[in-house]
């Protein structure tokens, strides 16, 4: 199970393809991830929720099929937070490859 | 007629909720909008009803696992503007602390060093300038102390614009209960200085109680504003 700092990574990687709501964002993070993060969906909307606090995304609501539904858009601070996070778990990850590959 | 699995499993949801009203609010609109989709999806793939809303469930996740995750966020982010109202109270207080130096001064100018200094006590005439005076000094420091903390309380503030947890006047209320209950603390102690000793020593109290008196109008005109908007 990913941590929050990890899912935090995952979400603002999904998201700065463009605007979504959590359902396709789950539906992306399984695609993209040939289905290795298959984590309880619904803990991503606290997550959301969390990101939102802290600048790096923004919603808002649509109507969709008759319903209100809140969609997630990243920030200016949010891909500049992305950026930073993906350099260093680049650099994490590469380390850990050269030590067990 | 039984409720659907996705109705009692948002029932559940709310009950376990411990997060704030807003967050729990939105919660439930955005599990109720997954769940249903989800549902649909798989309806749509050829499964039955019940067993469609049984698998949105599942890969959902258990209720108490959801709850918890929005409750942990909404309690980090309400220590967080509990420390910032704090941080933002404590600094009108100090500054308050600086300007009510600043009219020790003008007292000292206008009345002399014995209506802030008080007496003198054993032939020490020398304290009373010297109390008088770190009046001044002392007091200015703790407000420059304050306008730091302001600063710092602008520097902390959220990059963008979000409803806020607490409610609202809330921080505003208690700068008007803190500023009335220093400026009621001050008048009596100044009463209770002139009463004993007269004269000496009264401006001691009473530059605090002239400053503490209008910072309680001025924060609860904006807690009135805030309750009444």
């Amino acid at each position: 199970m990913a941590r929050s700092s990890e899912v935090d990574l995952l979400l603002l990687g999904v998201l700065r393809h463009g605007p979504a709501h959590g359902y396709a964002i789950i539906a992306a993070l399984r695609e993209r991830s040939d289905g290795e993060f298959d984590f309880p969906e619904g803990t991503i909307y606290p997550a959301l929720h969390r990101l939102e606090r802290s600048g790096l995304v923004a919603s808002d609501t649509e109507l969709a099929q008759g319903r209100r539904r809140r969609t997630y858009a990243l920030t200016a601070q949010g891909r500049k937070e992305f950026a930073t996070q993906r350099r260093e778990w680049q650099r994490f990850s590469a380390g850990m490859q050269a030590v067990i590959a | 007629m039984t409720p659907s699995p996705i109705e009692e499993y948002l029932d559940e949801l709310l009950r376990r909720s411990r997060a704030d009203a807003r967050t729990t609010r939105r919660l439930l609109e955005e599990a109720s909008d997954h769940l249903y989709a989800t549902a649909a999806d798989l309806e749509a793939e050829g499964r039955s009803r019940p067993e469609a809303e049984t698998e949105a469930l599942r890969r959902f996740g258990p209720a108490a696992t959801v709850a918890h995750a929005a409750s942990a966020a909404s309690i980090r982010s309400l220590i967080g503007e509990l420390v910032r109202a704090a941080i933002y109270l404590a600094g009108w207080g100090l500054v308050a602390v600086g300007v009510s130096g600043l009219v020790v001064l003008v007292m000292n100018v206008l009345f002399g060093h014995s209506f802030v200094g008080g007496f003198a006590v054993f032939g020490r005439r020398s304290s009373i300038g010297e109390t008088a005076d770190d009046a001044v000094s002392l007091r200015v420091l703790a407000g420059l102390a304050g306008v730091g903390l302001l600063i710092a309380h602008r520097l902390a503030r959220p990059r963008t614009e979000r409803p806020s947890l607490l409610p609202a006047g809330l921080v505003d209320v208690l700068g008007a209960a803190a500023f009335a209950g220093g400026t009621a603390l001050l008048v009596a102690a100044a009463i209770d200085q002139g009463t004993r000793h007269g004269v000496p020593g009264i401006g001691f109290p009473l530059s605090g109680a002239l400053v503490a008196l209008p910072a309680a109008v001025y924060f609860a005109v904006r807690s009135a504003r805030a309750l009444l908007a």
